[in-house]
């Protein structure tokens, strides 16, 4: 009985606190909107480990590499040798381009090289999409 | 690109290959179970697809080699890990016997495409890998265990796109081998071997 009191007070401190204490420093501060900025991206360069089979941020492998993908027309990554399929695709790279291409590659481009069914999640896909964003030459992960 | 090493296609080693086997945890007989069963699985092929004729085939023939191309450069990698002087004797023999494994399933693939009537890629002249960063012991097994993770993905992606449940078997039997690479790498570097349930 007494846990069953207890539980509902030691909610509404921590939620007390969470909302009074440092959420709300951080919120005054700008702090937190970066955080949750960052957060998406760390989360989606762990998730990047999905892709390490084929890919790499800073050279080509058996895919192409990822640095500067974002804004790049697809099929065009110096250096790799793309299916044809891929490279009359006229896709160019963006966050809509890259979410389609995700969740299907082979549907959106039958005869990709990319032979993987897709991540179906799309929160998933959003989070690799962030970290993809990021790979701008001269990222550290392009090095 | 000078921060890159451009990693010529390794020869077979015989040398290499005949490091003397220490008894360790790590060695096993599996990998033989492995391979017989893979091709068994493959052999089968032969008799359903009598040539690369419909849509459905040169999609699993895309498939296969874009996996033969991934164990290519794995061969490559295992083999620049395995000169890089920075491997001890009984890591030296793991990653030998890794690298074995990966040869073995090019080997597998490449019947499997044969028997669809096609040609099976060949690996390139030239592999770039990133070894300024490979300065340990750790550095290379971390790249390896990167390398065997992402294999895990991509094997797990491809099944499904597989007409013939009998291709879906192979790369799952070839999936679960490079899911033990990786396991078996995470433990040698201290890490949970197995750190969660599910993996995609």
């Amino acid at each position: 009985m007494i846990c069953r009191r207890a539980v509902p007070v030691f909610v509404y401190c921590v939620l007390s606190i969470w909302n009074s204490g440092t959420y709300a420093e951080e919120k005054a501060s700008g702090l937190l909107p970066e955080v949750q900025k960052t957060m998406p991206v760390q989360a989606g360069k762990s998730l990047y480990a999905m892709c390490l089979g084929c890919h790499s941020p800073g050279y080509n492998r058996t895919g192409p590499k990822h640095c500067g993908v974002y804004g790049r027309l697809a099929g065009s990554q110096e250096g790799y040798q793309y299916s044809e399929a891929l490279k009359s695709s006229s896709l160019r790279w963006n966050r809509h381009t890259l979410d389609l291409f995700l969740e299907a590659p082979t549907k959106i481009v039958p005869g990709t090289s990319m032979t993987f069914a897709g991540i179906s999640d799309a929160g998933v896909r959003a989070q690799l999409i962030d970290y993809l964003g990021t790979l701008a030459p001269g990222h550290k992960d392009c090095e | 690109m000078s921060k890159l090493f451009s990693q010529q296609v390794p020869t077979p080693s015989t040398s290499m290959l005949a490091v003397p086997s220490r008894r360790s945890f790590f060695r096993s007989g599996g990998q033989l179970t492995l391979s017989a069963m893979t091709l068994t699985m493959l052999s089968g092929l032969n008799a359903k697809v009598a040539s690369a004729s419909d849509k459905q085939t040169m999609i699993d023939i895309q498939i296969i080699n874009t996996a033969i191309a991934a164990e290519h450069e794995a061969v490559a990698a295992y083999q620049l890990g395995a000169e890089s002087g920075l491997l001890s004797t009984p890591i030296l023999n793991v990653a030998v016997q890794f690298q074995g494994h990966h040869k073995e399933h090019i080997d597998a693939l490449t019947k499997a495409v044969m028997s669809l009537g096609a040609e099976a890629v060949d690996p390139l002249s030239k592999y770039e890998f990133p070894v300024e960063k490979l300065k340990s012991e750790t550095d290379v097994l971390t790249f390896a265990a990167s390398l065997e993770r992402g294999a895990v993905s991509a094997y797990a992606g491809a099944i499904p796109l597989f007409e013939q449940r009998e291709l879906s078997k192979a790369a799952a039997s070839i999936l679960a081998d490079e899911a033990m690479h990786w396991a078996v790498l995470r433990q040698v570097l201290g890490l949970d071997p197995v750190p969660g349930a599910f993996f995609s």
